[in-house]
């Protein structure tokens, strides 16, 4: 095994250590610039709204968002704050333990464009952790859930992020965001959810058992593991990884939750841009080949919100992977021509549909300066243009 | 964490992130972002660690899971398989191929018990996979390895 430790003596980086050392340090204080560009407003906490069992809808200027969504995103002002609280009408919530409760913390988001975090607690006040079989160091959690809306065919291509964690409480905080190209006004939002798991021994779990990674893929109709459906109440079972040896499992638990999506006035307001026969160019760097080209992009559609935006595309040619997210200069102009930064996220399946010689490709567009850093929400009645690599386009 | 001492934990440790990203990923620029990710999150953490066994360990970790991310970021956008000839070329051509037919997974086992000298059981705990599974994917890296050499 001489060989194979050679092998690995010639595998290192091609920087000296001081050098990556160097990188590190200048890339963490130039993240810690970018963050304390737009400061924010601090707001006042504000009572909580239970949501046990049935419920009427949530009183809207009680809460705002950013004391409902924490680090995840933050209106700039709080007046915008309290208007984007949406309401959830007609919540419910069932748990298949008596021990255990759901709390609905808040929704936001815009017609298309649905954000909502929840709470997994117990009756008793006690943390949740003390009786999961496995707490992960690292507080990341998954379940096997079905989300869907009542009306699937008011959109045909979603993105979706959810995030399952333990909060410092003890207790499970979930996070789903849903963002879509329809109208998600009026429509009962369902979640079916069965256990919890830590997120990274499951997915080593499940590649020891089938030796392949699982891929989520909501265009098929199969469902490898299960994990989410947007086809509502659809009979998807979980692989019963309780019985394997590998016994897990966080926490043994069903639970779902339903409510009608009401946005409010602000949350539904949007722009779009119009003119849509310009040439966008779009940079991408190919996975593989590390090269950085550009695609001439048409625009299909577009909407931003207060929220958030979309945009889909299409260009011409060989659809390869590529890293769109970090290689393109994006910003919301406002009527002040102050900036706000933004970043493409093409999320999971939704991106490189091919259709003959014309491939398209749907994005988030992110008001934040990184993929995965908080959402700040700002009134898009005050935005007058987006810029993207230095093209203006003026948004009505 | 201070500059000093965390530049003095990258001479320590950033050879071996860098060649646990590799075992993953066989791309030299994906370690390279691998590697830089990890030793951010080392720069950002507040932990107190016992001991430099500690450290090493919460690197291997945080390594692993940011590795396996990004495999699965990429293979979740396409269907296309991984190009493995994107890795650059070894000293030992033979072994280098001989590498690039194990998974991933076997390769990682195969540097934390062969280089970086963990046992059985350590590899588990770093893994976070059961022992014998452990002992399994060694004995497969080795049969595979010495097939591949034997016949090449």
């Amino acid at each position: 095994m001489d060989k194979i430790k050679c092998y690995f003596d010639n595998i290192s980086p091609e920087k000296s250590p001081e050098q990556i050392a160097q990188n590190v340090i200048s890339n963490a204080e130039s993240s810690a610039r970018k963050r304390s560009f737009r400061p924010l407003t601090a707001v006042a906490a504000a009572a909580a709204v239970m949501a046990v069992g049935v419920t009427a809808a949530a009183a809207t200027g009680l809460l705002n968002i950013n004391d409902i969504f924490g680090g995840r995103i933050s209106a700039q002002d709080e007046v915008l704050a309290g208007e984007l609280v949406i309401a959830a009408e007609d919540f419910t919530w069932s748990v298949s333990d008596d021990d255990y409760m759901i709390e609905l913390k808040g929704v936001t988001g815009s017609k298309s464009d649905m954000l909502l975090v929840y709470e997994i607690k117990r009756t008793d006040g006690k943390p949740v952790t003390d009786y999961m079989t496995n707490v992960p160091e690292d507080g990341a959690l998954v379940g096997f859930v079905e989300v869907g809306f009542s009306d699937e065919s008011t959109f045909s291509k979603a993105m979706d992020d959810n995030q399952y964690a333990v909060n410092e409480h003890g207790n499970i905080e979930i996070y789903n965001r849903i963002i879509t190209n329809g109208d998600l006004s009026g429509q009962q939002y369902s979640v079916n959810g069965v256990n919890l798991y830590p997120y990274h021994e499951l997915w080593d779990f499940l590649q020891q058992q089938n030796d392949r990674i699982f891929m989520w893929d909501h265009r098929s109709d199969e469902h490898p593991i299960g994990f989410y459906s947007y086809n509502s109440f659809k009979e998807n079972k979980p692989l019963d990884i309780a019985l394997n040896d590998e016994h897990i499992i966080g926490l043994e638990l069903t639970w779902s939750i339903d409510f009608t999506f009401s946005p409010s006035n602000t949350a539904t307001l949007s722009k779009t841009i119009k003119d849509t026969d310009n040439t966008i160019n779009i940079d991408r760097r190919n996975t593989y080949s590390r090269i950085v080209d550009t695609l001439d992009c048409k625009i299909i559609q577009n909407h931003f919100s207060c929220v958030g935006g979309w945009i889909e595309l299409e260009y011409s040619g060989e659809p390869k992977v590529g890293d769109f997210e970090n290689y393109n200069e994006i910003y919301l102009i406002t009527e002040d021509k102050t900036p706000i930064p933004c970043t493409f996220v093409s999320r999971g399946y939704s991106t490189l549909y091919v259709n003959g010689a014309v491939t398209t490709i749907d994005f988030e567009i992110r008001y934040s300066d990184t993929v995965e850093g908080p959402i700040t929400a700002i009134d898009i009645s005050e935005i007058e243009a987006i810029s993207i690599n230095g093209e203006i386009f003026p948004l009505a | 964490m201070q500059n000093d001492i965390f530049t003095e934990y990258v001479r320590k440790y950033s050879d071996m992130v860098y060649r646990i990203a590799y075992s993953y990923t066989r791309s030299h620029p994906d370690s390279e972002d691998i590697m830089q990710d990890t030793l951010l999150k080392l720069y950002q953490c507040d932990k107190r660690f016992r001991d430099d066994e500690h450290i090493k360990a919460w690197l291997i970790r945080v390594a692993i899971n940011k590795a396996k991310d990004m495999l699965r970021s990429v293979r979740s956008k396409t269907a296309e398989a991984l190009d493995e000839s994107i890795s650059a070329p070894a000293a030992d051509h033979e072994l280098d191929r001989a590498m690039a037919s194990l998974s991933e997974d076997y390769r990682a086992v195969v540097y934390l018990h062969y280089y970086e000298g963990y046992d059985v059981k350590e590899i588990a705990k770093l893994m976070r996979i059961t022992e014998s599974n452990v002992k399994i994917r060694l004995k497969r890296a080795r049969d595979k390895l010495r097939d591949f050499m034997t016949n090449a």
